[in-house]
């Protein structure tokens, strides 16, 4: 494998460099030569070490010739980027000319791909590997993560919210629903690998268009991600340990205004309004507090990771054992995610059988963060004390808004107090897999596999009061426990065979696989625990209500891929799956899904020969096919059913006497259902280039791809006169475009070893079908899906400046059709926003909202770069969104100027200092508070140094006297600068498939720093 | 199970859903006719409907209400500004509307499948009460719809869309709803069953409706007399019916028709059943405390997104009761600063409150705000059944149907007196009344003063046609500025959610909006 090689090479240079001079017996010459290639072609650059002693080394010139002196009876290491190694005895020979083979591992490198394996060489579909070497160095708490910015095509939204796992999307948005891709762990398919601990990964590919996804069929649509875990190798044991420690805080501080400041502006606000100003009432002498609430909330978090990973191997028999643990407290008190993790692969070999098994258990204890701190740390006006032992509904003993300065922002400290969800998984992921190989030419494989996850939340809220107004007085405290199971079961049959006739090399491949999913889920809730500090669905006061639900999905699919290609030359391959799921009914239960790809290795061609030194391969591809998905639909949608629940209040007739009442349950149809529901169906065409060039130093990849998504399954609208609000109809259809580029440039010089790649990749998402009219969501409907547009696109009204004086409140009017002339804001006085009455109604409502962007980036990149020199290694990572718009609507919350705290870079219109961009302060509703406004609308492009890190491995002649055959110790910082005109905490925000975009106080990626220690014995 | 699945094929993929109970078994049994019916009734318990945006919207639009509510959509739904709030977001557009037509098509549900095979599933007698029930329902249904929002399908069937139909013709269809219901309703229903519609419901319905029928036709843009007339007739000849039962009667406490102590009783001819607090986690008890309630600034009390209006204390204040004493109507019926008395909202007096929260105005709403039972604090919803109809209100309906027909004015007066008798108010005399235009103006005052607070301010003003006249509008702003913004010929009815304009063929929006 090619990254087990360049950490081999990376290793002789380290070894070479931190030799210790052996002592003065040697007799030491003079060695000359020249390095070419199997071509007699010079090799310029080549390194040169001698193995006696490693700090001794030379490179080859610009004509391949080096000059060395060295111990006659040592031996000397040639080693060039993209060609295999040499070690040669010196021996007393002065001149040593040396040929250096290409690196048949960098050709024959083999990846994974659907129910199989293929040469890298001969892929033609759209198939990206991800450089785990690289990918590693970001201390990644999740998988995804580590994909942020890694491979082009695939975008990542990072959270550090502790437990929280990034959101993934290839491609862009082609589903109405989730946008996840497909994970499969080790040829077992499961929904999610959460929790899945980053270091037991091998490898990873990204499945990424239709040809190479369609093999998985009804669930591929979104992409495919393949992981292969660590397995044993033949060779020495290896025992390999990692450590890292880390301390998180917020990115930034968002400096808003201090005691002083608010009670000025308050007082402005009452003034404005024409009201008393209730803080008039504060005696003299009567101490307010200062509180810097971000100061208050927010703390320094940490992480430490432990991993250790048990390797051996043998001709016939290979294992791996590793365990993981990892704890991650947050940048804010209470949220903490603990990680226990274990694995065992191993396989075993007898004539033409193998037997192999993947185990890995997985159990997370998790404390999630209340959301609505982010935000309210802002908002909270500094006036009001963190604590207040005087409080009135002694709840808590928490400060809010009161009679002097009624807010109705919630103390964030309390918020974060007053609510515990614990939430732990177990987990367990395992498949055995059967191989039998069958005369020459045939393999037949059995794969059982099993997902069984066993959660469970437990929420206990201790209603504490936070907010002014907020007493909810039914209980003192609220207890939920929830148990959640979900068991899934694979059996996949699957019959390979190869073979080569001359210059025809063919392989085929059917399978025929089922999977069942059970999920059970249970709930209980009840009210005022008995004992204090105690809390256990036993010991409460009220039990209030049970919920539990099963539900059951099953899939029975056909699969079946054909290769060709004639003389490494030409290459073509069919995938077809044809899915049944239980999720449709009988008339639409199966779907099927071709793909057909081809490729031409132009670089192979007898007329390529005299380019090839240059250009040392070149291929083009194109690829076309269907894939399908299914995700959004419920497991028993197509059945119409009676619903025995019903709304919050039930379905209960009741009748009779106070407390003595005839309780009647009602039951009905409340939904409508259409027993025809199909697949969605992505078709994707893909043309893809890939190019090595200068032995192999330069490589990139270039992909166009053009997906248009049909029969998108969509619960949509209906009027509610017909009593009930939507049914679920295969109704959208989306289009998304998209280019990717990657490149790359890796080299050696001497001991300097360095590699800088980039990719970029833009998508262009369009909606083709939604319903009738659009489809609306986001904070006050911002975000409009309409066709003709990418998906939740911003309408928003315009803002127009602050209106100066009267004169102008009177000049803003607009001529009807009939003539009238009308004050658009007749209300307004001067240090009032203005609005562009976009429709001409004279007035000022949601109809006024026009098409204000995109939350949607343009495109997004990675840029990496990593250098080795001698003992030390180090790595920049940078990754970006561009072109992408974001509604703050934290900062809306600072920016409404009644009765909040505001920041500090802004100051309200008055007329002493009149603002032309900010109206004035008002302690009441207002137009000014409009949030569906542009005003609030930022641009959300960002650059951001993701990761840096310096490594040094300490000599092995050294450590190897503690038995440790490596030893590197780095520091690295994660998120430390970010490039952005964006005025929130973090840019980078996870939202759903409709209200992209959507700034509501996501926890941010935190700012990082790490200290890790990597020890192989 | 995972092996066997090979030989079944596709078979192996048709699973039943284990969580719900299909379609294709229900309508089968007793039991579950009840149920259908039952989920019906629920409706009626939902915030859309009676426990919670009924009282916002009969109340804060009309003269008796108005809303100092943070959340600036109230204020919108009293002040007729309401345009800009015509979101899906906005509850008081949406809930209403969406979960009376959720009632309907239960409803519907419940009448097709009775009349396609419910005789043969339900003795006759059961299979008719059931149908009663149903229809009554949904009449109630379209006389919300008809008073409100104004304009509809017609959605008579449970598979079907109906035409589109304006005020009169939804008031006509809840007409023949009530029509059928009488025909097949009990006269009474055993203790545990009270609270379902009786025959006597339906025929008191049926008085109201014709009485808003003869109220539109009345309309200057309308002028029907002869219309009118007859609905005034047979609004009449309905509340005779009522009359010749013999089964109802004032409750001695006026106090009882509001409270949860006696409810059912013999002056109730049709309520709405509600029980405090969560039933199996689900919210059983109607949200007027707190919507209605005391505001205190610590959070322990209710929300008053809806608010009395001051000059409701100076209508109670023009009579004094035979002891010389404030009616005690006034006192039942709201909070308000009052020295004689150590009247008392969640255990504090009006000063005592005051002393703190520096209230802005003069008076709030006590009646249906259960300060009685939750007298420390309120906790979201109280279990007072909401009276819809009682005969005080038929009495005084009776009184105004005589005076509209022009005739006899001796009985109208005595029907009057009966409702002031109870709770110690001094008779009035026919010589007092001369004409037409003095005894409406005292059946005004007496509809007010003992129906205040009961949704039916909205229904009486629209029949009257204070709103169907500018001058009429004018007065009523000059007690509730909020129709300062009214417009004549538009704010009658309410705006329709933008939602279903686009999702339902041919709809349009209410003109003016």
């Amino acid at each position: 494998m090619k990254s087990y090689s360049l950490f081999r090479k990376l290793l002789m240079v380290l070894i070479a460099v931190a030799a210790v001079s052996p002592g003065a017996w040697a007799e030491n010459i003079v060695v000359t030569g020249t390095v070419t290639d199997a071509a007699n072609e010079p090799l310029i650059g080549v390194s040169v070490v001698d193995q006696s002693k490693k700090s001794n080394g030379t490179a080859t010139d610009f004509d391949g010739n080096y000059t060395i002196t060295v111990d006659a009876n040592s031996s000397l290491s040639f080693s060039y980027i993209g060609y295999s190694p040499k070690e040669v005895k010196v021996g007393g020979q002065r001149v040593i000319n040396v040929q250096l083979a290409e690196d048949k591992q960098v050709l024959d490198e083999v990846v994974v791909i659907g129910y199989g394996t293929q040469k890298k060489a001969d892929l033609t579909g759209a198939v990206a590997v991800v450089d785990m070497k690289e990918a590693k160095k970001m201390p990644s708490t999740n998988i995804y993560e580590m994909l942020q910015g890694q491979v082009p095509g695939v975008s990542v939204s990072a959270t550090s919210n502790p437990g929280e796992m990034s959101s993934v999307k290839i491609r862009g948005i082609s589903s109405f629903s989730s946008v996840g891709p497909l994970y499969v762990i080790d040829g077992m398919i499961v929904n999610d690998v959460n929790h899945l601990n980053p270091n037991e990964i091998e490898t990873m590919q990204v499945l990424k268009d239709a040809s190479a996804a369609a093999i998985y069929g009804a669930r591929g649509a979104n992409g495919v991600i393949l992981i292969t875990t660590k397995r044993g190798k033949k060779g020495q044991p290896t025992l390999e340990i990692t450590a890292n420690w880390s301390f998180q805080d917020m990115p930034k501080k968002i400096e808003m205004r201090n005691a002083t400041d608010f009670m000025r502006f308050n007082e402005q606000a009452y003034i404005n309004a024409n009201t008393a100003w209730p803080a008039a009432g504060i005696q003299k002498g009567v101490m307010i507090p200062d509180t810097d609430w971000q100061k208050a909330v927010f703390q320094v978090g940490h992480t430490q990771d432990y991993n250790l990973m048990y390797t051996q191997g043998s001709d016939n028999v290979n294992m791996a054992v590793g365990a993981g643990y990892f704890n991650q407290t947050g940048v804010l008190a209470g949220p903490e995610y603990e990680r226990f993790t274990a694995r065992i692969n191993s396989d075993a070999t007898f004539g033409n059988f193998k037997i192999a098994e993947n185990l890995t258990f997985q159990h997370t204890d998790n404390m999630t963060t209340n959301s609505g701190s982010f935000g309210n740390a802002l908002s909270m006006p500094s006036v009001i004390p963190v604590y207040d032992p005087d409080e009135p509904s002694h709840k808590g003993g928490f400060g809010y808004g009161s009679a002097d300065f009624p807010t109705y922002a919630s103390n964030p400290v309390a918020n974060q107090k007053s609510v515990r969800n614990n939430q732990v998984n177990n987990r367990v992921i395992g498949n055995v897999t059967a191989e039998l190989k069958l005369f020459n030419y045939f393999t037949y494989k059995f794969n059982f596999g099993v997902d069984a996850w066993f959660g469970r939340t437990k929420t206990f809220n201790n209603c504490y009061t936070m907010r002014m107004a907020s007493g909810e007085q039914r209980y003192d405290n609220v207890l939920d426990d929830v148990r959640d199971e979900r068991a899934t079961l694979i059996i996949e049959n699957t019959l390979n065979y190869a073979q080569s006739f001359g210059k025809h090399n063919v392989s085929a491949l059917v399978g025929y696989t089922t999977e069942k999913v059970n999920w059970h889920y249970l709930r209980a809730q009840g009210y005022n625990q008995k004992v204090d500090g105690l809390e256990q669905i036993d010991l409460v006061g009220t039990m209030n209500n049970m919920w539990g639900s099963s539900q059951e999905r099953r899939m029975v699919s056909y699969l079946g891929r054909i290769d060709y290609n004639y003389d490494g030359r030409y290459l073509v391959q069919f995938n077809f799956r044809s899915d049944g799921c239980s999720k449709f009914g009988p008339n639409n239960r199966r779907g099927n899904f071709p793909s057909a790809s081809l490729g031409w290795k132009i670089s192979e061609e007898k007329f390529f020969e005299s380019i090839r030194p240059v250009v040392n391969n070149l291929k083009v591809r194109g690829s076309w096919g269907k894939i399908g998905d299914m995700q959004a639909l419920g497991n028993y949608d197509y059945i119409p059913d009676i619903d025995h629940t019903g709304p919050y209040e039930g379905y209960w007739a009741i009748f009779g006497p106070t407390s003595n009442e005839t309780m009647h349950q009602g039951a009905t149809q409340a939904s409508r259902v259409n027993v025809n529901l199909g697949w969605e169906t992505k078709t994707t065409t893909n043309v893809g280039v890939d190019f090595d060039l200068l032995n192999s130093r330069l490589y990139g990849s270039l992909e166009w791809f053009d997906s248009k998504s049909t029969d998108l399954l969509f619960n949509i609208k209906t009027a509610w006169v017909t009593g009930v609000s939507s049914m679920w109809t295969n109704y959208g259809e989306m289009r998304n475009r998209g280019v990717e580029f990657m490149i790359g440039w890796r080299d050696q010089v001497g001991d300097f070893n360095y590699s800088v790649s980039a990719n970029i990749s833009t998508v262009r998402n369009k909606v083709l079908r939604l319903g009738d009219t659009y489809y609306e969501a986001g904070v006050n409907n911002i975000n409009r899906s309409e066709v003709g547009r990418s998906i939740g696109d911003f309408y928003m009204i315009q803002s127009d400046g602050v209106f100066q004086s009267m004169d102008e409140v009177f000049e803003h009017t607009t001529t009807l059709p009939d003539g009238t002339v009308k004050l658009v804001q007749p209300n307004a006085k001067p240090g009032d926003m203005r609005y562009i009455d976009a429709n001409g109604d004279g007035q000022i409502n949601n109809d006024d909202r026009v098409w204000c962007g995109s939350p949607l980036p343009k495109f997004e990149y990675g840029l990496n770069f990593s250098c080795s020199w001698k003992g030390l290694d180090f790595n920049m990572f940078w990754t970006g969104k561009q072109g992408n718009k974001i509604f703050n609507d934290v900062r809306y919350a600072t920016l409404a100027f009644t009765v909040d705290n505001l920041p500090a870079d802004v100051t309200p219109w008055t007329w002493d200092n009149p603002s032309t961009e900010y109206p004035r302060m008002y302690a009441s509703s207002t137009d000014n508070n409009l949030s569906n406004v542009d005003r609030f609308l930022e641009n959300g492009s960002f650059l951001r140094l993701k990761n840096i890190q310096l490594g040094y491995t300490f000599p092995e002649e050294l450590t190897k006297k503690f038995y440790v055959r490596k030893l590197r110790a780095y520091v690295s910082g994660q998120n430390l600068l970010t490039i952005t005109k964006y005025k929130g905490y973090d840019p980078d925000i996870i939202c759903g498939v409709w209200n992209q975009g959507n700034d509501t106080g996501q926890y941010p990626s935190t700012r990082q720093v790490t200290l890790g220690l990597q020890v192989t014995f | 199970m995972l092996l066997g699945s090979a030989s079944c094929g596709d078979n192996w993929l048709t699973l039943s859903d284990p969580n719900r109970e299909s379609t294709e078994t229900f309508w089968k049994t007793p039991e579950q006719f009840d149920q259908g019916l039952s989920a019906a009734y629920a409706q009626w318990r939902r915030p859309g409907m009676f426990s919670r945006w009924f009282h916002v919207l009969m109340i804060l639009r009309s003269d008796e209400g108005w809303s100092e509510s943070p959340d600036p959509k109230f204020i919108a739904y009293a002040n007729f500004i309401i345009s800009p709030y015509n979101t899906e977001g906005t509850e008081g557009i949406v809930n209403p509307w969406r979960e009376t037509f959720n009632q309907i098509y239960y409803v519907n549900q419940v009448i097709d499948n009775v009349n396609d095979h419910g005789y043969d599933v339900l003795s006759k007698e059961e299979a008719d009460k059931v149908l009663g029930q149903a229809y009554f329902i949904r009449g109630v249904a379209y006389w919300f719809i008809a008073g409100t929002y104004g304009k509809c399908p017609r959605q008579v069937s449970s598979v079907s869309d109906g035409e589109i139909i304006e005020q009169e013709e939804i008031y006509k269809q809840a007409l023949a709803d009530f029509t059928e219901a009488a025909k097949y309703l009990p006269a009474e229903w055993p203790t545990a069953e009270k609270g379902r519609p009786t025959v006597g419901s339906a025929v008191g319905m049926q008085a109201r409706i014709n009485m808003q029928l003869a109220g539109l036709c009345k309309r200057p843009t309308e002028n029907r007399p002869d219309e009118a007339k007859a609905y005034w007739q047979a609004a009449k000849e309905n509340i005779e019916a009522i009359f010749a039962m013999g089964r109802y009667s004032l409750v001695p406490n006026w106090l009882d028709n509001f409270t949860e102590a006696n409810e059912n009783n013999s002056e109730s001819l049709f309520e709405i059943n509600f029980k405090d607090g969560l039933t199996n986690g689900q919210e059983t008890g109607m949200h007027r405390p707190k919507f209605f309630g005391l505001y205190i600034s610590s959070g322990e009390g209710a929300w008053n997104d809806g608010s009395s209006r001051d000059w409701l204390l100076d209508e109670f204040d023009l009579e004094r009761d035979k002891d010389g004493k404030p009616d005690m109507r006034k006192y039942y019926t709201l909070f308000y600063e009052n020295p004689d008395d150590n009247m008392k909202y969640y255990g504090k007096t009006y000063a005592e409150w005051n002393a703190s929260e520096h209230f802005a105005h003069k008076c709030y709403w006590r009646k249906y705000t259960s300060v009685d039972t939750d007298n420390k604090a309120e906790d979201y919803s109280s279990g007072t059944n909401f009276r819809v109809l009682r005969l005080a209100d038929v009495y005084l309906m009776y009184a105004e149907v005589l005076n509209e027909l022009g005739g006899d004015r001796a009985t109208a007066v005595e029907y009057i007196n009966k409702v002031r008798r109870r709770v110690n108010m001094s008779d009035l005399s026919v010589g007092q009344f001369p004409d037409y235009e003095s005894l409406k103006d005292q059946i005004r005052h007496e509809r007010l003063v003992e129906l205040c607070g009961e949704s039916t301010r909205w229904y009486d003003l629209d029949r009257w046609g204070d709103i169907h006249t500018q001058e009429g509008v004018n007065k009523l702003a000059e007690r509730d500025p909020d129709f300062l913004n009214f417009k004549v010929g538009v704010n009658h009815l309410y705006i329709i959610p933008n939602h279903e304009l686009s999702l339902f063929a041919g709809f349009t929006q209410n003109y003016g909006y």
